[in-house]
């Protein structure tokens, strides 16, 4: 497992990572970081508590996070849980949402644990 | 006028406003080797940051907009309350996508937005922009306060200048300008503090403390034998005495400009009135409360109180206590109720007025404030 496997494995784009921050190095530093931001397990605590509003912080958090490293499954599907959560209450739709956020957020965590193995 | 222009060598210092960590660090890596750089994990954090140091201690704000605590919303809002956006540009950051968020950090007060990926270039070059077009209406600013505040530091110099001469020939020192000047300035600021009604801004204050150097004024043309006359005067050599406040009314009147200068108005209103008592019993027109224009009640109780502290030809000083004793007793005829509250809250100052530097800092104070009014009334 190498960066550019990493990314094309969940959607992102190495090539475009690499033109934004320069270095490997600075890359994996950050990506290090992803796997202590406690964004995710805001998203699915915040569901279990019925709190939308931290919910839909922590969706946009993780979004962000994505957005500027490049992992664009994850960035999707937070965008768009994001965007159904943006009005301030839980629906029908939401729990799906989550669903795929946590598919695409758990391929992403294996994936970078085995990359820093 | 030194510490109008601030020299800063050290880097400018910005303040990244944002709870996820990857974000301050990303951030940090991009702008760290050119600016200083300070965190607030919420927006209560940064408020806190900010308004517990001096309005240039932070050049520039990075701010994210969904966070725990305060969003980056409440923030701007908090900021603009605060006057402080005029000193602090504010960049948001954030991966919204949504217009009308965009659109709402701009509407209030955001000087910029940069979306999510950053480019460390582009990143760079927008900050360096803001700062640089800042920097430049800064200084445009302070040139134009210190044009401002040399016209009005001449204009000063000039009204002490007839001011002291009218004090010479009166037997006076020069003292007794600075005296009157400072306990004008010391009581109508704390007049303004305790009377609502009373809501002058620095330019109003500044006016009033000019004119009350003037207010004496009128005994240019009282004879001196008179005028330095020990001990009693003769109920004639009284009345020519009290004519001063008329005839400095009278020279004003005559001077160009009289019409449609405020000062000059506002120097008539303190020449002429400054001897009328809130009951009615002063002079020259026996008015009454409120009819008695606030300047001159005011420059009539700073007069007041520094005849009785001071040495004059027929008296020995009184004590400070006792003066104040004698004004709030009435003895030396009643003022206006809300004057003598404000007589007792100033009392130590009063006793301190002597302090030039005091006087100068205010002074000093005056026109800057009014200087930055005049700009930000552009």
């Amino acid at each position: 497992m190498n960066l550019q496997t990493f990314y094309s494995s969940v959607g992102g784009n190495y090539d475009g990572i690499i033109r934004q921050l320069k270095t490997e190095e600075r890359i994996t530093k950050y990506l290090r970081m992803f796997l202590a931001d406690p964004s995710f397990s805001q998203l699915t605590d915040s569901f279990s508590a019925q709190d939308c509003a931290t919910a839909f912080r922590a969706a946009h958090t993780l979004k962000g996070v994505c957005l500027n490293l490049g992992i664009a499954d994850l960035q999707f599907s937070a965008s768009q849980l994001t965007e159904n959560l943006r009005k301030g209450s839980f629906d029908a739709d939401s729990a799906g949402l989550l669903d795929k956020v946590r598919s695409d957020y758990d391929t992403v965590i294996s994936l970078l644990k085995e990359l820093f193995d | 006028m030194e510490q109008l222009i601030e020299k800063k060598d050290e880097k400018p210092r910005i303040l990244i406003v944002d709870d996820s960590e990857i974000n301050q660090q990303m951030l940090n890596d991009i702008v760290s080797s050119q600016y200083e750089v300070d965190f607030a994990d919420n927006g209560r954090i940064a408020i806190d940051k900010v308004t517990s140091h001096s309005a240039d201690y932070y050049s520039l704000m990075m701010l994210d907009l969904n966070m725990p605590e305060l969003g980056g919303f409440d923030v701007l809002g908090a900021l603009r309350t605060n006057d402080l956006l005029d000193h602090l540009p504010i960049v948001v950051i954030s991966s919204e996508t949504d217009d009308a968020q965009i659109e709402k950090a701009y509407t209030l007060g955001a000087m910029d937005f940069i979306s999510k990926p950053y480019n460390d270039n582009i990143v760079l070059k927008r900050i360096s922009n803001i700062l640089a077009l800042f920097a430049k209406t800064r200084k445009l600013e302070d040139l134009v306060v210190r044009q401002f505040y040399d016209k009005e530091k001449n204009n000063q110099f000039m009204i002490n200048v007839l001011a002291n001469a009218v004090e010479f020939r009166n037997g006076e020192s020069a003292d007794h300008i600075i005296h009157i000047r400072a306990f004008t300035a010391i009581i109508l600021h704390a007049l303004r503090e305790i009377a609502p009604q009373y809501n002058f801004d620095s330019d109003t204050i500044s006016e009033i403390v000019n004119a009350s150097s003037l207010h004496d004024l009128g005994k240019i043309s009282i004879p001196s034998e008179i005028l330095n006359k020990p001990g009693k005067f003769t109920d004639d050599e009284f009345k020519t005495m009290k004519e001063h406040s008329a005839i400095g009314a009278g020279i004003l009147e005559k001077s160009e400009g009289f019409k449609t200068s405020s000062f000059l108005r506002t120097s008539w209103d303190i020449c002429r009135w400054h001897h009328e008592r809130w009951n009615g019993t002063g002079y020259p027109d026996g008015l009454k409360g409120d009819e008695i224009p606030i300047s001159a009640q005011v420059v009539a109780l700073a007069d007041c109180y520094d005849a009785l502290i001071s040495r004059r030809t027929y008296k020995d000083p009184y004590p400070h206590d006792v003066a104040i004793k004698m004004i709030l007793n009435g003895e030396c005829g009643l003022f206006n109720p809300v004057l003598m509250e404000v007589l007792k809250k100033v009392e130590p100052d009063l006793r301190n007025g002597f302090d030039k530097k005091l006087l100068r800092s205010l002074e000093i104070e005056e026109i800057n404030e009014s200087a930055r009014e005049v700009l930000n009334s552009l």
